[in-house]
């Protein structure tokens, strides 16, 4: 068991059609009990790796070949802003939602996906907003940017069916399937955005926010930890962040906890949990051990 | 002998104190903060926060912070200081079961006494952990201008915070107590408390053996250290938006940071004369930059920023020394409270109003709660000469004939006390009178607290100011105040028995105690089980650093794979009753983790 508490990534609520949520959206987690991390080469900043057996829960559903499956790890958000790709989604999608589907998205689900995948879409070893791997998608219009050719008239070509629109319900599940629970909630909620009140939508963006929030959790490690800032206070400003990553870092004092900052920062623990995790990876924060 | 602590339980911060040995010292929090501010807030999860945490989220979190409960303790849901503050704070404020205010807070209702009983807890901790022992009896001080209602409330809200106020004392008085400790004094000092939300004034006289008289008090409850702040930040937003045509007030969590950075650059500006306020990414444009704010902000500026502020009160040290009839000249001595009084152009303006130099021996943030400590110490090993007498604060008597107030006991008489006096009726034929019990110190009666009223009946018909009624108030040591009113010729009698309420009953008194208590449990709970954790957690981390080495060593041996299943088996416990939260648990573990670590580091040792 990972001593970050990443035994408990399967979502307290409800979670969708699944039987559990797979712990293994962490590919450096060592709690999967097979890719156990060295002790002496922390895999990320601020959380020691332990070399811990599997969880016994987990025994049972995950085998080798499952933790070589990167589908269910977590994926990057692609650069093609995914609320414009799920407003395009969401513009093809059929007035009236398909009802809710009983089969849970299984581990072998992820390995054949049943439903259509965003163009471009790979899952990825990164985190998202660790954007330099991240791969690039062209944007979903882009084809019809391309000149006329002159020659059209003459010789006109065989038209082509476009293929069918994606429905972004199939989008939703199929992402949380493959552990992409960010591109899941972004979906979920451009949905929630026209139907605010759409159960199947909002069991979604809960349980993904759910695991997200303890996947931003479980990376930064204890939240009893206190939070410095890395940086000089003259070289703050340069730095690349916005107003809510401004404000947070503000909040950094020294004495304070990341569970003190979650509390203050006024923000969705999500959201902050995220931010900071954003910080820590910039290495503008460092996490040293809080006092009882 | 059990300790009793003194707290100042201030509007904007509080700050305890106990005597150790002969002085009183301040209890500094785990933080080393002397002061804690005054307010309390519940997170979106639903979590308590009190004190400086509590003020760090109070803008982006506002409709759930709950700060200056003091000027709502004790009052009425009718009275028109809770309408003001109903249309000028953040929070909700509803009606409560009783006439009383209750505070909203997320989807909870909080009596007032129930807040400041929050704060009162947070102080009570403070103390406990700094003395290490429990803590059950304090003083804590109040405003001179609280009635018996708002003291009563006060009291309640130490009783629900597990505390048994042994005596309520009057701020400028617990000052000048600690002003005068150790000193034997007879002089008329003022006492000016500038605090972060309050303005106090008080003239007393310090007599010899333990008399401390308020002669008069007076003040603004809406002027104090925020007023200063929201002056810088004005200017603060107002540069700002003639340099980028945006408004900062629009964003909450820009606002916090401005309220955050005025507050310190003006304590910083008591000290030297210009003082750099730095906060980038303090908002996103529409073009998605963020930018900076990057001002230097000038003792200079900030003086003239605030120049009304402090004519302010210097108006109100007029006011407060015509109302004891007293000239300037007459103040020997001026005791400054409150961190306000740091500032130099404060100071200046004391000491060009009352022809002298303020007094500098007494720590402006500390002197009430020490004061209060002072008297705790006094109350318990009966220190006669400095116990204070328990007075009125305020006079207590009736409405007569053209709403005019009629007084029976004076302001500042020294309890139990009895006074009588002889009424007519003010019509003709009069056969019943209305008996207005009032308290305050105003000639008309609609200005003072209405207490209680009743009618005396079957008064003979007779030509107005031809029957004698007499009324008598009886005040005893727990401030019930008793009055009677006797038909002097039929000798008919009717009375009344006030008791000064906070606007709880005792049984909701006593749940909020349990709520309160459970509460207390939980947290020690918490920190028993992060004690534990941390210890674990580090005993983890050694043991999995050491156990490659260990298992290189002795894992081809039979007793060394078995010491090493041993070994992850109490790891993994471990890690169970972390998850579980089980101290019990966990608290045996470290035990075991502690051998499984000796054993590990003998191995390795060895080699």
């Amino acid at each position: 068991m990972g001593q970050n508490g990443t035994d408990s990534i399967t979502p307290q609520s409800l979670a969708p059609e699944t039987d559990a949520i797979d712990s293994s959206w962490d590919d450096d987690d060592p709690v999967s009990g097979v890719e156990f991390s060295s002790p002496e080469a922390p895999t990320t900043p601020g959380v020691r790796a332990l070399a811990a057996p599997a969880l016994p829960e987990l025994e049972d559903e995950l085998s080798f070949e499952d933790l070589n499956d990167d589908g269910d790890r977590v994926t990057a958000i692609p650069d093609v802003p995914a609320e414009l790709l799920a407003r395009e989604l969401m513009s093809r999608a059929p007035q009236s939602a398909p009802p809710l589907e009983q089969t849970a998205p299984s581990l072998h689900d992820r390995e054949t996906p049943t439903g259509p995948v965003a163009p471009g879409r790979a899952p990825s070893l990164e985190l998202p907003f660790t954007s330099a791997s991240t791969p690039k998608f062209a944007p979903i219009d882009d084809l019809d940017l391309a000149p006329p050719d002159p020659t059209a008239d003459a010789l006109p070509l065989p038209t082509v069916e476009p293929p069918p629109a994606p429905d972004p319900y199939v989008e939703m599940k199929d992402r949380y399937a493959t552990g992409d629970f960010t591109g899941a909630l972004i979906v979920a909620e451009s949905l929630l955005e026209t139907q605010p009140e759409d159960e199947q939508a909002l069991r979604y963006a809960s349980s993904c926010r759910e695991v997200l929030t303890q996947m931003y959790a479980a990376r930064l490690g204890p939240l009893t930890q206190l939070v410095t800032v890395g940086v000089a206070p003259d070289q703050i400003r340069w730095l690349s962040l916005d107003h809510r990553a401004g404000f947070l870092l503000s909040m950094v004092d020294g004495t304070s906890t990341i569970e003190e900052i979650l509390d203050i920062s006024g923000m969705p623990r999500l959201d902050a949990l995220r931010i900071l995790f954003t910080l820590l990876e910039q290495q503008v924060i460092v996490l040293a051990p809080g006092e009882a | 002998m059990e300790r009793v602590i003194g707290i100042d339980l201030g509007t904007t911060n509080s700050c305890v104190a106990v005597m150790e040995g002969d002085a009183p010292v301040v209890i500094p929090s785990r933080g080393g903060y002397k002061t804690t501010p005054s307010i309390v807030a519940v997170t979106e999860a639903g979590k308590r926060l009190v004190g400086h945490i509590a003020k760090r989220q109070a803008i982006t979190n506002a409709e759930n912070t709950v700060y200056a409960a003091k000027r709502l303790i004790g009052r009425k849901w009718n009275s028109p200081q809770v309408k003001n503050a109903i249309m000028t704070s953040s929070y909700t404020i509803v009606e409560g079961p009783h006439g009383d205010v209750r505070i909203k807070l997320r989807d909870k209702t909080y009596s007032v006494p129930e807040v400041s009983s929050i704060v009162l807890q947070e102080m009570k901790i403070v103390a406990e952990d700094y003395l290490g022992e429990t803590v059950t009896k304090a003083v804590v001080t109040v405003p001179a201008y609280f009635n018996d209602n708002q003291r009563q409330a006060t009291k309640d809200a130490g009783a629900i915070a597990g505390l048994d106020v042994i005596r309520i004392i009057n701020e400028p008085t617990a000052a000048s107590l600690a002003y005068g400790f150790g000193k034997e004094l007879d002089r008329t000092v003022a006492v000016y408390d500038l605090g972060g939300g309050t303005f106090d004034i008080s003239v007393l006289e310090i007599g010899a053996h333990g008399v401390f008289k308020v002669i008069s008090t007076t003040g603004d409850t809406f002027l104090g250290g925020e007023d200063f702040d929201a002056r810088i930040i004005d200017w603060l937003v107002e540069s700002f938006r003639e340099e980028h045509d945006l408004d900062l007030r629009q964003d909450r969590m820009a606002l916090q940071r401005l309220r955050d950075a005025a507050e310190k650059a003006k304590c910083e500006l008591s000290t030297v004369k210009e003082s750099e306020i730095n906060l980038p990414f303090i908002i996103s444009t529409g073009r998605n930059e963020a930018l900076h704010l990057q001002r230097s902000l000038s003792r200079e500026t900030l003086e003239k920023l605030c120049e009304d502020l402090v004519e302010r009160t210097v108006d109100i040290c007029r006011q407060a020394l015509d109302d004891a009839k007293l000239d300037v000249d007459e103040i020997e001595d001026v005791i400054l409270v409150g961190g306000m009084t740091r500032m130099p152009a404060i100071q200046r303006a004391v000491t060009d109003y009352f022809q002298r130099e303020p007094n500098k021996g007494v720590h402006p943030d500390e002197v009430v709660a020490l004061g209060a400590a002072i008297q705790g110490a006094a109350l318990v090993e009966d220190k006669h000469e400095m116990i204070l007498l328990d007075v009125t604060p305020h006079a207590l008597g009736i409405m007569t004939f053209g709403s005019y107030f009629e007084e029976l006991i004076p302001q500042n008489t020294t309890v139990p006390t009895s006074h009588t006096k002889v009424f007519t009726t003010s019509r003709d034929n009069q056969t019943a009178v209305k008996i207005l019990v009032m308290q305050g110190e105003s000639k008309k009666a609609d200005e003072n607290e209405l207490l209680g009223e009743f009618i005396l009946t079957g008064l003979r018909r007779a030509p107005k100011g031809h029957v004698e009624i007499e009324v008598t108030f009886e005040l005893n040591t727990d401030g019930i105040v008793s009055v009677h009113a006797k038909d002097l010729e039929t000798g008919q009698e009717q009375s009344i028995q006030v008791t000064a309420s906070s606007g709880l009953t005792p049984d909701e008194i006593q749940s909020m105690m349990s709520s309160a208590q459970d509460y207390l449990v939980e947290r020690r709970t918490d920190e028993d089980f992060e004690k534990a954790r941390q210890e674990a957690e580090t005993m983890l981390a050694e043991i999995e650093r050491l156990f490659p080495d260990v298992e290189r060593i002795v894992g081809t041996a039979d007793f060394g794979r078995d010491a090493i299943v041993k070994a992850r088996s109490i790891v993994e416990r471990t890690q169970q009753a972390i998850d579980r939260k089980d101290t019990a648990l966990l608290k045996e573990q470290i035990e075991q983790l502690a051998r499984t670590e000796r054993m590990f580091r003998g191995v390795v040792a060895r080699t």
